[in-house]
Order: structure tokens, then C-alpha cells, then sequence
């Protein structure tokens, strides 16, 4: 298996964000199954609440900082399928929108968490979300509203090739 | 005199994580984590994602992990570090008014971080 990982620290959102946006290779490829989110704060004294989703995006995509997927084996000498790009394209992944894309997005996973504790989800493997190769939408970590703070956000996903 | 928290907190002693008597500093998932009290009792990483134990250091779950039928177990990290001990859960509980205790659970059972904060027993 050839595990991956996508995240940033240190962030400072705008608002309602796309924190992370990945899709999946053009088929024939490999899918891409979930393992793990988290998203903390690492600076923050107040207490609060904060809403937090996982979606699909169909075209048009958000602008995002480009990230390139971390590989959770170094010595692995194959790069992941998925690279990065700013345009939050199929294939493609990013962190932080800087301009949301006008595509449609559909919730599939709705959560809040208090920014102190952060918010670390890890799905039982029978509840894993697989995106497959080719598959037209993009797969995101959103928050659907803006934090109390938003600065020194960090977040990120864990995903394998299967 | 100012002091640079975070150059501070690279080289501060994590087994005493304060760089003053205010202030809780850990690490985790690369992250150096600010706080000003320990997590509330009965906070359980996951879903939380940090436990900021009573001396500031930060317990998370790391990326290594174990595969079971239905759930995962993952490698549990101090301020970054490898405990050298996989679980499903990490659970912080505090008495009123007293220390706290960091337990993890796993198929295994549940351990105890010990009271040196070297290892889970």
C-alpha cells in the first residue's frame, strides 16, 4: 500500500474555505481511499465552536495553494498519482482557497468540533470514502463557516492508493 | 527581553514543555501547539484531535497504524514522538482539582502514562 498525506500549518483562512481540495487521477489509475482528517489550531486561548465538512466539488474548482501529497514511506520510490497544482483540478490537490470555485458541491459529511480539542476523524474501514480514478468531482475539507479565529490553522488528510 | 516562543519550544525540555508558567506548549503532526490550560477531562482523541496533557505536551495519533477487522489502531505520539504503542484511543481524564491522567485503549486494553512521562504501562 503507498500511503500519502496532505497538510498545512500555520494557515490563515479568509472565511468560509476550502481547506483542502484532491481529486482523483484520470482512469485508468488508482483510487484513492480516506483514512484520516484532522484540523487544530495551534495557537488559540478561546473556546469555540466550529463547523466542519467534507464534500464533492464538480467543476469549476476553487484556487488553491499548490501542495505536493507527502509520501508516509520516504524510501518509496514512486510519487503519488495525484500532484500539485493551484487549480484544484481532477488529479490535482491543494490547501487553502483562496477563491472558491462556482461548481456545485454536495455535503457528504457534516461534523463541528471545539477549536481547543481540534478535530481528528478517522473513518472504521467499512466507512472509508474511496473517490475513483476518473471520477469527475473533486473531494474537499471545508469549513462552511468562518472560525472565531482564523489565523494558525492547521489541517490535513491521509490518503492511500488503492 | 522578548522571547522567541517557537525557537524556545524547539529545544525546551518536553518533559517539563512550559516555557513560562502560563503558557502550555507541545507539538503535533509537525505543529508546535499553544495552550493555556490542559484539555477538559474525559476528552478523547479521536475525534478530538489534541491532548494537552498537564505539562503541555501534546498527545495525537500518528500516521503509523495497524489494520483490524472494522477499526484501525494508530501509533500515539507525544510532542511528536513515537510511544511506541498503537491505539484506538487516547482519553485524558482530570479529578477536580487535581492531576490529570493520559489512558489509551486498545485491543489490548487500556495503559496508563506513567507518572516519569516516559512510557505507557
Amino acid at each position: 500500500m503507498r500511503e500519502f498525506s496532505v497538510s498545512a500549518g500555520g494557515v490563515t483562512v479568509v472565511g468560509a474555505t476550502t481547506l483542502i481540495t484532491i481529486g482523483a487521477a484520470a482512469a485508468p489509475s488508482v483510487n484513492l481511499e480516506f483514512l484520516r482528517y484532522w484540523v487544530g489550531q495551534s495557537a488559540n486561548a478561546t473556546s469555540a465552536q466550529q463547523r466542519i465538512e467534507l464534500a464533492t466539488k464538480a467543476s469549476v474548482f476553487p484556487t488553491v495553494t499548490s501542495v505536493t501529497p507527502a509520501k508516509l514511506k520516504p524510501s518509496d520510490p514512486n510519487a503519488s498519482v495525484v500532484t500539485g497544482a493551484t487549480t484544484g483540478a481532477i488529479g490535482t490537490t491543494g490547501t487553502n482557497a483562496s477563491a472558491e470555485g462556482a461548481g456545485s458541491q454536495t455535503i457528504v459529511w457534516d461534523d463541528a468540533f471545539n477549536v481547543l480539542n481540534g478535530w481528528l476523524h478517522v473513518p472504521t474501514p467499512a466507512e472509508t470514502r474511496v473517490i475513483p480514478a476518473g471520477y469527475a468531482s473533486t473531494y474537499e475539507l471545508y469549513f462552511p463557516v468562518t472560525p472565531g479565529t482564523t489565523t494558525n490553522w492547521a489541517f490535513g488528510l491521509v490518503y492511500r492508493e488503492v | 527581553m522578548s522571547v522567541d516562543n517557537t525557537a524556545l519550544s524547539d529545544t525546551v525540555d518536553r518533559n517539563r514543555s512550559h516555557d513560562d508558567a502560563h503558557l502550555l506548549i507541545g507539538k503535533a503532526l509537525g505543529n508546535v501547539i499553544r495552550r493555556e490550560d490542559p484539555t477538559e477531562s474525559y476528552v478523547c482523541c479521536p475525534p478530538a484531535c489534541y491532548i494537552t496533557a498537564d505539562d503541555g505536551a501534546v498527545f495525537t495519533m500518528g500516521f503509523d497504524y495497524i489494520e483490524y477487522p472494522h477499526k484501525y489502531e494508530f501509533m500515539v505520539l507525544r510532542n511528536d514522538v513515537p510511544m511506541g504503542q498503537f491505539a484506538e484511543t487516547i482519553e485524558y481524564r482530570r479529578s477536580a482539582g487535581g492531576s490529570g491522567v493520559v489512558r489509551i485503549f486498545g485491543r489490548d486494553g487500556v495503559r496508563v502514562f506513567s507518572r516519569n512521562r516516559r512510557a505507557f504501562i
